[in-house]
């Protein structure tokens, strides 16, 4: 009975956290924000006020333990966000990153 | 109700008219922007904390005499990336400054933050405060950090390209107020705003807009305040709830779409282009690498390894800290108490009142006292954690784990603490904007065992757990303390899963979180904060638990019999005729009505179930002692002659007090926190049957497997 809890508790935990189709996010990584995926929804409002903006070039400086949330840096200080935040926009990898 | 366009252009005079008004000045600023430090410093101890009235957002508001000035009332807003948004301290924010709260006068002025090493998206809050169209000062904070990563601010220039005064308060250890004093002196003229935004058609919408929404709101707003609501509505920052209207603004939208212009993300970007060309005007930075030490630390202090163990070397420091460094003061306060109560004792004559003041009063406000020193020292390293910057990294490191269970990384210290005690733990829920995530955090916070609980399951233990050892290492006596920890953590995580799933679904909650730099605390801010929050505590509970002391004293005390030894008078008092009212229902958790008369009195506190329990066996301790261990073990029923007792028992109700809500503290703190009754009505709710259920399934499979 344990054993099914445990798998319970994954499974709710996982579905929430990431997609599976999530890209791997490593640090060093270089992103040119393009343009936010839906610019009305609530999310979308808190990353603008973050200055999260159209043109802006953010880079991921650290990635917690288990991947996720990502630690980047943008315009001098730096803001933590979970994956699916991060890919709330759209993203471009810029050329010369760490890969 | 107050004019919305005031424009004070004469001097108001020091010498003290009782006709003038004093001077009112609200302190904005994004978090962590010095804004606190400066209001500190503003005000000393001449402050005082409320809630602006129907939300649970913080109001801080200090009076200061300044010369040249006259009387001024400094208003600390709630910290925001910006004022549009419709998250209750955004809201309280726009609303202080229209003047739109009923009981508060609209400021005459507005000092806004700037942390200089976080030039544009300070600036950007500052515009928003701009668009107001009230005086504005801009105060620049943390400049001696700036020019140290090479960022250096032409103050003249600055003023001139923003359109607002400029003043620096950077000081190495201290605020420098001279300059900001000299500018309080004459106000600054009105800003005027608007002129970062490059789409005329913009404002021409926003202004339609928000003039309708200030009729349907029934607001009188000025022309700038009606652009300001047609902005947050057309951006999407707020929703107006009203069908028509979000029509129009659906309209709107499409409007612009076809002129190529995104209404949804226009604004910010205008801004930032803006505020883009403002600094390359006014700032010159001497080298491209900023921030880099705080990252170099960061890899450590998050780092897999390294960082969780620096993370359990803080955490265990903070514990041993509580459990140890208050041991001395909390033994000089039970000291202190038990002095007052021989003194008021030897003092009044022997009788009801003597009984009631000294074993009702003294005796219940006692007990919380005497917790005060470990709430002082885990506040104090809250607060420690919190302004150095470390706090955000344990957010971040522990949010995949938290949300397993339906939290997220914030709420993990907020819980931790409650390991220690409660309160602190729900107090500091403050700093998860997520409303849902936050009231999780608050239900299940009582559920993590705190250290009032430790009295409970030391008696029980050494009465029947024996003191073997498992394995030859393991002792089971510890083991079983462990096993009860683990439990109210356990069942804190299912209960959060829970509440996910049904109370709090489909609730949009999102982690973006600055991390700002690391930075050394200050000592005034840290004694404020710990002050604040003690005082807090101290009001929240004491009221109620005195209350409840005065109950639990008439209950056990009467009715009275003369000539009876303590525990036959207690057994026929109210309280001894509830246990055995309440028999029949803890029976099949294996109490008796002796275990019910402890359980009943520790709903005050649950330290009592330990002297209540002693005082049925007619002694006087409050602590769980030899003699009161081999009391409870040896209690034979009267009837069969046997142990009445065992093992299974002791842990029945050791299962009952990790799940049940037995604290009058917490429950008020929740009421606070929470705004309203419902919640703590239901958390008290959720937690007893809780606690009823798991006790019954422990004896009850118990009793059949052994």
């Amino acid at each position: 009975m344990l054993l099914k809890l445990g798998r319970f508790v994954g499974k709710a935990g996982r579905c929430s956290i990431v997609g599976n189709k999530s890209p791997n996010v490593r640090r060093g990584y270089r992103y040119r924000i393009d343009s936010l995926k839906d610019p009305y929804s609530e999310l979308s409002q808190k990353l603008l006020s973050m200055g999260l903006v159209q043109g802006a070039i953010i880079e991921v400086v650290n990635v917690a333990p288990l991947g996720d949330p990502v630690q980047i840096r943008t315009q001098g200080y730096h803001v933590s966000l979970r994956l699916n935040e991060l890919f709330a926009m759209n993203l471009t990898l810029m050329q010369n990153s760490v890969l | 109700m107050t004019s919305n366009s005031v424009t004070r252009n004469s001097l108001p005079n020091g010498s003290g008219d009782p006709r003038k008004k004093p001077l009112r000045v609200a302190i904005a600023g994004v978090p962590n922007s010095g804004k606190t430090t400066l209001f500190n410093a503003l005000t000393g101890m001449r402050y005082k904390v409320a809630n602006y009235p129907g939300v649970t957002v913080e109001k801080k508001e200090g009076r200061t005499v300044l010369p040249n000035v006259g009387e001024v009332i400094f208003c600390d807003l709630p910290g925001t990336y910006s004022i549009f948004g419709g998250s209750p301290d955004e809201l309280v924010a726009s609303r202080f400054l229209s003047g739109l709260i009923p009981s508060e006068e609209q400021p005459d002025l507005i000092i806004c933050v700037i942390d200089t090493c976080n030039l544009e998206r300070n600036l950007y809050l500052a515009s928003q405060l701009k668009d107001q169209g009230r005086p504005l000062i801009l105060a620049l904070s943390m400049n001696d950090l700036a020019l140290r990563d090479g960022i250096h601010i032409r103050k003249e220039l600055l003023a001139r390209n923003f359109g607002a005064q400029v003043v620096d308060i950077s000081g190495r250890n201290k605020t420098d107020l001279s300059s900001l004093y000299a500018s309080l002196s004459s106000i600054p003229p009105t800003a005027s705003g608007f002129d970062w935004c490059l789409c005329p058609e913009f404002i021409e919408h926003s202004k339609t807009l928000g003039v309708r929404f200030a009729e349907l709101q029934k607001v009188s707003a000025s022309p700038e305040q009606s652009i300001v609501l047609g902005m947050s509505l057309l951006t999407g920052a707020r929703a107006s709830a009203h069908p028509a209207l979000e029509t129009q603004v659906q309209t709107a939208r499409e409007a612009l779409a076809l002129k190529g212009i995104s209404a949804g993300s226009v604004e910010t970007r205008d801004r930032y282009a803006w505020i883009s060309s403002v600094i390359a005007k006014s700032v010159s930075f001497a080298s491209a690498e900023r921030n880099r030490g705080t990252e170099s630390v960061d890899r450590i202090l998050t780092h897999k390894l390294w960082g969780g163990l620096v993370f359990l070397g803080i955490m265990a420091l903070v514990f041993q800290a509580i459990f140890s460094w208050a041991e001395a003061p909390m033994n000089l306060i039970d000291d202190g108490i038990s002095y007052f109560r021989s003194f008021v004792s030897s003092w009044l004559p022997p009788g009801i009142l003597r009984s009631l003041i000294v074993d009702g009063i003294i005796s219940g406000v006692g007990s919380v006292l005497v917790f005060v020193p470990q709430i002082v020292i885990l506040f104090f390293f809250i607060a420690v954690l919190e302004e150095s910057g470390y706090l955000s990294r344990a957010a971040f490191m522990m949010d995949n784990l938290m949300r397993r269970f339906g939290l997220q990384g914030r709420s993990f210290i907020p819980l931790l603490s409650s390991f220690a005690c409660a309160v602190p733990g729900i107090l500091s829920t403050r700093s998860i904007p997520s409303w849902t995530d936050r009231m999780a955090t608050i239900l299940v916070a009582p559920l993590m065992s705190c250290s009032a609980r430790l009295p409970v399951y030391t008696l029980l233990i050494a009465a029947f757990i024996p003191d073997t050892a498992l394995l030859g290492f393991f002792s089971l006596q510890g083991l079983t303390l462990l096993a009860m920890y683990l439990l109210g953590a356990f069942g804190a995580g299912m209960i959060a899963l829970l509440l996910k799933k049904t109370l709090f679904r489909g609730s949009s909650t999102h982690f973006v979180m600055e991390m700002p730099p690391y930075r050394m605390p200050q000592p005034l801010n840290i004694l404020r904060t710990v002050l604040d929050r003690v005082l807090l505590f101290l009001k929240a509970a004491g009221t109620i638990i005195l209350a409840c002391s005065i109950i639990l004293w008439f209950l056990a005390s009467f009715p009275q019999r003369e000539g009876a030894s303590r525990a036959e008078a207690v057994e026929s008092s109210y309280a001894g005729r509830l246990g055995h009212l309440i028999e029949p229902v803890i029976k099949p958790l294996g109490f008796d009505w002796k275990f019910g008369v402890g359980i009943v009195a520790s709903f005050a506190a649950r330290e009592v179930f330990v002297s209540s329990t002693a005082m049925l066996h007619n002694l006087e301790e409050e602590e769980p002692s030899e003699s009161l261990v081999l009391a409870v073990k040896n209690e034979r029923d009267p009837k069969t002659g046997k142990l009445r007792y065992t093992p299974l028992t002791a842990i029945s109700l050791m299962v009952f007090f990790v799940f049940s809500c037995q604290c009058m503290s917490t429950l008020a703190v929740c009421r606070r926190e929470t705004g309203s009754w419902r919640w703590m009505a239901f958390m008290f709710a959720y937690m007893t049957a809780m606690a009823y259920l798991a006790s019954l399934a422990t004896y009850q499979l118990g009793s059949r497997l052994f």
